[in-house]
């Protein structure tokens, strides 16, 4: 990977001191080039079709177009689609991560702990895989924890459930009672041990049991129908 | 309250039916009164008009046989009969006499009947030639009524033989006349007939006008919804309208409710506004607070965390000044999570994101607080859920957090399901968003529930979901009994 060319990143974010503080750590890595440091969606949009980078570490509360916006905007772009993001926030909440991985982002990291996770997030997504800070290890349990696996309907029933499908949807589609969704879903939560669709859905793609491509290219082609069906019948 | 209002209501109809049957009561008897007065005096009259025609009529008689015709005659046609007859109706009634001075009080001729049956006029009182009429070939005409100057009247008639053979002696009076004071008693019960009836007329008038109509009013009343109806009391509908006229009075007190009613209707108008109001005030700043918070102090702390992982990561930091830094991050981090937390209680910042995500971190955060079971459903299109304003995304977050903490403190539930469904043929017509909240708590009796009455008393919880529901223009309902948990439900239509 040394031998490469640098990889090519621009920084989003919308408050000067964390931006600075940040721009600063990339320059001083010699296998990053930072192209662009901006401080709003439009301006991070503009760069990305400039430059093309690598990465993008953007801001997900950005004034005039989010980060999550920006997300969508390039990977709706064949040009742009290269482009990796990660999701820079200070909240640490899980629809965040949710709706970033679902508008496509790679990684997601915490402001506040952005300088140690960076190298590691940007290798990462560059591998292609997911990233996820560490910081959110409380919402993934400790670090020893290992999931149960899972059988295939349940985790049929979570992949659907995760794409925004609601229980009678994901009945209708798998032409099973909404009453086995539940009990799939509670059979879920228990073996992962979390409480909520958005934490079990980490939990599966943290451990490689969802893949985000799987979560994200079949919603991409079937955008919800049936739920849009089913909601209007 | 209401209880007492719809006795009350019930009680004055019935006591206004009493003064009407007090009134109306009097005035039938009088008008029964009048009426057997008339039949009973009407007989007498007739009874003494007949025996008075017959006396005069054999009186006449006799004195034909007694007389010379001429003087009898001409005492008759001068100042005799007709002359003694007027003193006397002078005595019983002076202004009548003149005015019945045209037909005579009372008639008599002596007539002949000859060989044909036809009765031929020798002499008389003035007019009394019509009493030939009375005969025809075949004798007497029986007849009740009779033509006298124009007038068609009454009278009683009596005839006898004289000594002459073929002469009778005919006397005819009207009861009218023949009567005088007594005919005065006779109009006085007519008019106390005519009086009676038009008491009764104006009593129905009274009923019409005024008694339906505050019945109707009053009924009117007794179901309307005080500040959720707009009044509808026009006389159409509560009747009161004759020929256009209407009592005022009526009118005024009509007005006055439907005033009353409109009045009330803009107040609760005001008062869900005035309630939308400061829940908006609050929100926002609320809302205010939290971006505050997030872009002042916490970039900056974020901004000296990432200064101090810079120090740590740099080579040159000695192991002294590294135990430092770490020490340093892990305050500045409590200090964000802290912060954060703050903002998080304020106003969930995921609002944007839309109502799955918001529920689901909701219901996450909301069953880790409360160690309760969450289950959420959402059943919207994402073309619904995209178009759903962020007020109400927030006011179901808030309807859920109250919801959910209701359920657990005060039911002991362990178990609550939310649904969020859309429902396209809503009783109001158009599309709306129900959410439903159901625990598996201990329930309670809310047949009796007044969640205004809770919240003044400082219980707001109820209370203040509703007025949240409201305020989006929404309606809210709570179904419950004991043992059977709770289900809460607000529909909120959608206006495209």
């Amino acid at each position: 990977m040394q031998e490469e060319r640098p990889i090519t990143l621009i920084v989003a974010d919308d408050h000067p001191l964390t931006r600075t503080g940040l721009a600063e750590w990339v320059r001083r890595n010699p296998r990053y080039e930072l192209m662009a440091e901006v401080e709003d969606g439009t301006s991070a949009l503009e760069a990305i079709e400039k430059f093309k980078p690598d990465v993008a570490l953007l801001d997900i509360q950005m004034s005039n177009l989010d980060g999550i916006a920006v997300v969508r905007k390039i990977k709706s772009s064949a040009e742009l689609a290269k482009t990796r993001a990660i999701m820079l926030t200070s909240f640490k909440a899980q629809p965040y991560v949710m709706a970033s991985l679902m508008a496509g982002a790679s990684g997601f990291i915490l402001k506040t702990s952005a300088i140690r996770e960076l190298e590691n997030a940007v290798s990462h997504v560059m591998r292609g895989s997911l990233y996820l800070d560490s910081q959110l290890g409380d919402m993934l349990k400790d670090a020893s924890f290992a999931p149960e696996a899972l059988t295939s309907r349940e985790r049929e029933v979570l992949l659907l459930s995760s794409r925004g499908f609601s229980i009678k949807d994901s009945a209708t589609k798998l032409s099973i009672t909404e009453r086995t969704i539940q009990a799939h879903l509670t059979s879920v939560y228990a073996k992962f041990n979390c409480r909520s669709k958005g934490e079990a859905l980490l939990v599966a793609l943290k451990f490689g049991i969802i893949s985000l491509e799987e979560l994200l290219e079949e919603t991409s082609l079937e955008s919800k129908p049936e739920t849009e069906g089913g909601a209007s019948a | 309250m209401k209880n007492k209002s719809a006795k009350d209501q019930c009680k004055s109809p019935k006591l206004l039916g009493i003064l009407f049957v007090l009134v109306a009561l009097p005035v039938v008897l009088l008008l029964a009164r009048s009426v057997s007065i008339m039949a009973t005096q009407r007989g007498r009259i007739l009874d003494m008009s007949e025996r008075y025609v017959r006396q005069l009529s054999l009186y006449g008689a006799k004195r034909y046989s007694a007389l010379n015709n001429s003087e009898f005659l001409s005492l008759l046609s001068d100042r005799g009969y007709n002359r003694a007859l007027r003193d006397a109706d002078r005595d019983r009634e002076v202004d009548r006499v003149n005015e019945s001075q045209k037909f005579i009080p009372g008639m008599f001729a002596y007539l002949r009947i000859d060989k044909d049956g036809r009765a031929v006029f020798i002499a008389g009182s003035d007019g009394s030639e019509v009493l030939s009429e009375l005969w025809s070939e075949s004798g007497p005409v029986k007849i009740d009524f009779m033509q006298v100057n124009g007038r068609e009247l009454a009278y009683s008639l009596f005839a006898s033989e004289t000594s002459e053979p073929g002469v009778i002696a005919v006397a005819a009076v009207t009861m009218f006349t023949w009567t005088g004071g007594g005919s005065v008693f006779g109009n006085f019960t007519n008019e106390t007939m005519l009086a009676a009836a038009f008491c009764l007329v104006a009593l129905f008038l009274l009923r019409l006008l005024l008694i339906r109509p505050l019945r109707s009013l009053s009924g009117a009343l007794s179901i309307f919804r005080w500040g959720q109806d707009v009044p509808e009391f026009d006389a159409k509908k509560i009747g009161g309208r004759l020929f256009g006229l209407e009592i005022e009075e009526m009118v005024s007190l009509r007005n006055a409710v439907s005033e009353l009613a409109r009045e009330a209707v803009l107040k609760t108008e005001l008062e869900k506004r005035y309630v939308s109001d400061i829940v908006k005030a609050q929100e926002n700043e609320r809302n205010r607070l939290a971006r505050d918070i997030h872009d002042g102090p916490i970039q900056v702390v974020a901004a000296f965390t990432q200064r101090v992982q810079m120090a740590l990561l740099s080579k040159d930091a000695g192991s002294e000044s590294r135990k430092h830094l770490t020490l340093a991050e892990e305050a500045a981090r409590l200090v964000v999570e802290d912060l954060r937390e703050i903002c998080d209680s304020l106003v969930p910042p995921w609002l944007s994101l839309g109502l799955s995500r918001c529920m689901d971190e909701a219901a996450e955060r909301l069953s880790r607080q409360h160690d309760v079971v969450i289950d959420v459903d959402i059943d919207v299109s994402s073309e619904a859920e995209n178009n759903l304003p962020q007020d109400v995304t927030l006011a179901f977050f808030r309807i859920f957090q109250e919801g959910v903490s209701n359920a657990v403190r005060h039911g002991g539930a362990d178990h609550v399901w939310l649904s969020v469904s859309q429902n396209c043929d809503s009783p109001s017509g158009g599309e709306e968003i129900v959410l439903t909240l159901r625990d598996d708590g201990a329930g309670f009796d809310c047949s009796s529930l007044n969640t205004e009455a809770l919240y003044s008393s400082g219980r707001r919880g109820l209370a203040g979901m509703r007025r949240r529901a409201e305020s989006l223009g929404g309606s809210w309902s709570i179904q419950s009994s004991p043992d059977d948990g709770t289900t809460v439900k607000v529909r909120v239509s959608l206006k495209n």
